[in-house]
């Protein structure tokens, strides 16, 4: 694209001319002359849909009465080249051209046809607030004020997107979050050299640290409740026009294992449920590796009781144990990828399918063993109990990788796999803090809040693994 | 570090997994799992061996775990680790001995020591430490054969049996390590708990096995049974005891039972001026009264008391019973000598050459403090 203006010129016929070729004789667009008043007639012009019909018409009987105070209303109103006018026109204002003044005045009319609030889809609670996102930015920034209206709550707008245009806001907290590191995002957004943004992982494949791990370096939401707890640790949110997803950094490993209804309950409630996304976390990773490196390599192990009916159950099947796992666990993918796309008609089908077909005639067929249908079940289970961040994906993909230890070295395999994976671990950073804490860098205090979740009255101390600049959240009065 | 060298070390890691690791896997369904072995006597001192495998039936519907039924095998070699090898020409799959929970010696081999043997289990590594030991009179595979009611794997039944010792005080769970310990320590002499082929007292086709008993062992030798009293008096002296039964006569035919809930003991050696050790063993037992056979019975503190008395005869003469057993056995499977080695250091340094027949010429001072606690009701 190149960069060249050109000024709108005092000839109404040739304004219109040239503005309908730069929008590439575009037919929704509306070009409406009116006489506003005698001897100066007035073109409106604006995308067809993309406006409130209602809000143009109260704006023009304004001008009518008063030229003056349109402009007090829109600040930056006045535009002066046709490129100006163009972007305008495409984000949804109304323009005025006049044909003898060389600007025009742009109104802002948006009025786009978008979903209600709703509660978020992909992160659903039962005690705590149920409003979620929405495709609307501003909205999006108004239900972070209602819920955290303080002053110091910074928005700051930007635009990615050479083609797009789509405008983000990021948002910061003054006096809490490290100014180092919002600088950092706004360094790291205004090079992103993308055409278009089409979402918020647009924004995250860009700006994340390393482009080449698995491992997710941002986080991302669709509560506002969480933005603001995240605001409130120190953390940067990224707002993104067109998608109720909200980046969050800088992100850590163990926050994977943390949802916002930890807080909506007592904290040994919280604190439970925490610990046990972690463990089915470390199940959803470990399970089918433990199982194969078992019944491959360390009979031993095993209670002589367990074993044998282990043994009965896997004698008629014809497969090794890891082939076994494998097929189980592709099975499991196969079908929790269906159950996303699938339209919601044919969900039955799939889950009788599933139940019937790869549990019970797979079993009485003698294909795969009933003990290995129910470590490829707990597992998949246990994945879906951590919230649905890329980590939940990265452990899904990683099982795979275990297992494959496992069947080639045994439980020394699965112990290898572990040391390489917390190694690569710790070597990763989110926005220059070290990915693997609060556990490494260790720091006892931090992990309180962390592993388990401290008492709201206990929990005085923002994370210092942020670097907030202010670090209590509050003195006790007593 | 340049990319090549990278590259390198990365092929060289894959390599490492790829020849090092899968050989020591082993599918379930290439294994046979051994659970009890007998060891008897082979022909021209050799050894035969005899697994119980379990059998594992496919096509059913639901796995039947410890509940399938079993086969042996049987071979005969030089040595255990022979016999074992050899099993392997009758057997389609690798054996897996690592489960093996009972191990039965025959009395016939045992008399001879099994001392080797155990060394040969050491060694073969696969046996777990908890593998349970145990002897038997005549042929040792025998035991192997009998199926109880509701289990055919004969180790399942044997470790149950085993259990019940802690209410009867009649045999005990004795594990390879502590025979091998004893063994090589030397603190005091093994016993291994025997089981014999009974025939159940009702229905007379059904075979039962039974562990009532302990075989005492001088060194790695078998040289006598202890019966039930010597085995009540032994367990009791050594506080191996948890429960029993205990009872005294009201009349000529009756008898008034009492379980023992509880029992301690303390063991002291002293020696006289010619060195031979006195041995003060004090019981400490508790009681509760859970059967009356006869009529017109009054519990009130003055019967209690006699019945304390009688109840503290017979465990002294228990324990007296087990003295005489192990005086003319010369086994001293309390570890009355460890006890003196360790507290006067330099006597034992002049009784240890010929311990034995100091030992079957100690004196023993068996004191009891049985103790009546509950009699379940009032009257």
């Amino acid at each position: 694209m190149d960069d060249t203006k050109t000024m709108l010129t005092c000839n109404e016929a040739e304004n219109k001319r040239l503005l309908r070729e730069l929008m590439q004789n575009t037919d929704d667009l509306v070009m409406v002359s009116s006489a506003i008043d005698l001897g100066q007639s007035v073109t409106v012009c604006y995308l067809a849909g993309m406006i409130d019909g209602r809000q143009l018409d109260q704006m023009l009987l304004l001008y009518k009465e008063d030229k003056d105070r349109l402009p007090a209303f829109q600040i930056d109103a006045n535009v002066h080249t046709f490129e100006e006018v163009a972007n305008g026109l495409a984000s949804g204002m109304s323009v005025l051209l006049f044909d003898t003044a060389g600007y025009g005045i742009a109104l802002d009319t948006l009025g786009v046809q978008l979903r209600s609030v709703e509660e978020p889809a992909s992160e659903a609670t039962v005690k705590g607030p149920r409003s979620g996102f929405t495709e609307s930015l501003q909205n999006n920034i108004a239900m972070v004020r209602y819920q955290f209206a303080s002053p110091s709550l910074k928005v700051e707008y930007r635009m990615a997107g050479q083609l797009s245009k789509t405008k983000m806001a990021i948002l910061s907290i003054g006096g809490i979050t490290n100014p180092d590191i919002l600088q950092e995002v706004h360094h790291r957004i205004d090079e992103i050299p993308a055409d278009a943004i089409l979402g918020s992982n647009y924004i995250e494949e860009w700006i994340t640290d390393n482009r080449g791990t698995l491992f997710p370096l941002l986080e991302t939401t669709e509560r506002p409740d969480r933005v603001i707890g995240a605001l409130l640790d120190g953390r940067v949110a990224i707002l993104v026009q067109g998608t109720p997803f909200v980046l969050l950094l800088p992100f850590v490993f163990l926050q994977a294992f943390q949802v916002s209804e930890d807080y909506a309950w007592s904290y040994y409630i919280g604190s439970l449920m925490r610990l046990i996304r972690l463990f089915s976390g470390m199940i959803g990773l470990l399970l089918p590796a433990f199982y194969v490196a078992t019944v491959t390599f360390h009979h031993e192990l095993v209670p002589t009781t367990l074993l044998q009916s282990i043994a009965s159950a896997k004698e008629p099947v014809p497969f090794p144990a890891v082939v076994e796992s494998f097929m189980m666990m592709i099975a499991f993918e196969i079908m929790r990828e269906a159950g996303i796309r699938m339209p919601k008609q044919v969900g039955q089908a799939v889950s009788i399918v599933g139940a019937l077909i790869l549990g019970q005639a797979a079993v009485e067929a003698g294909i795969v063993s009933p003990i290995m249908v129910i470590v490829a079940a707990l597992t998949g289970i246990c994945t879906f109990t951590l919230p649905p961040t890329a980590i939940n994906y990265v452990i899904r993909i990683l099982q795979f990788v275990m297992t494959l230890l496992a069947s080639m070295l045994g439980y020394v395999g699965i112990m290898v796999g572990i040391i390489m994976l917390l190694t690569y671990l710790a070597s990763l950073r989110s926005f220059g803090v070290p990915y693997l804490g609060p556990a490494a860098p260790f720091n006892l205090s931090e992990l309180t809040d962390v592993i388990v979740r401290r008492p709201l009255t206990k929990n005085n101390k923002r994370p210092s693994l942020f670097r907030v600049i202010h670090n209590t959240r509050f003195r006790s009065k007593s | 570090m340049s990319w090549l060298k990278k590259q390198q070390l990365v092929t060289l890691l894959c390599l490492c997994v790829a020849i090092t690791g899968c050989k020591g896997s082993m599918e379930l369904n290439e294994l046979h799992i051994v659970h009890s072995v007998a060891i008897d006597l082979g022909k021209d001192g050799g050894v035969r061996v005899t697994a119980e495998i379990a059998k594992l039936s496919t096509g059913g519907q639901q796995p039947k775990g410890m509940q399938e039924s079993t086969f042996y095998l049987t071979s005969e070699g030089s040595s255990l680790f022979e016999a074992a090898r050899l099993m392997r020409t009758k057997s389609d799959r690798t054996l897996l001995w690592g489960h093996t929970t009972a191990i039965i010696f025959s009395t016939d081999l045992a008399r001879g020591g099994i001392g080797k043997q155990i060394d040969d289990i050491r060694r073969l590594r696969q046996f777990r430490n908890s593998t349970l030991m145990y002897a038997m009179e005549g042929k040792a595979y025998e035991a192997l054969k009998v199926s109880m009611p509701n289990l055919s794997i004969s180790s399942q039944a044997l470790r149950g049996l085993s259990e019940g010792g802690e209410s009867t005080a009649l045999t005990e769970q004795t594990t390879l390590i502590e025979v091998y310990q004893e063994l090589i320590n030397g603190y005091k002499d093994i016993s291994i708990p025997s089981v014999e082929v009974v025939k159940d007292q009702v229905d007379k086709k059904l075979k039962l096995l039974q562990t009532k008993g302990l075989y005492a062992f001088k060194g790695d030798r078998l040289v006598g049974l202890m019966h039930s009293p010597e085995t009540k008096g032994y367990l009791r002296a050594a506080a191996q005891m948890s429960g029993s039964i205990e009872a005294v006569a009201c009349d000529a035919k009756h008898k008034i039972t009492f379980e023992n809930i509880n029992n301690r003991s303390e063991l002291d050696v002293a020696f006289n001026k010619k060195l031979t050790p006195i041995v003060n063993i004090e019981i400490y037992a508790d009681l509760d009264l859970v059967s009356v056979q006869c009529d017109d019975v009054k519990v009130d503190p003055g019967t209690i008391v006699n019945w304390e008395k009688e109840i503290n005869n017979g465990i002294t003469e228990d324990i007296d019973r087990y003295i005489r057993f192990s005086q003319k056995h010369k086994v001293d499977l309390l570890g009355i000598g460890e006890m003196i080695h360790r507290k006067h250091p330099k006597q034992w340094r002049k009784m240890k050459k010929n311990w034995d027949d100091i030992y079957s010429g100690a004196k023993f001072n068996v004191k009891a403090h049985g103790r009546i606690d509950h009699t379940n009701f009032t009257l």
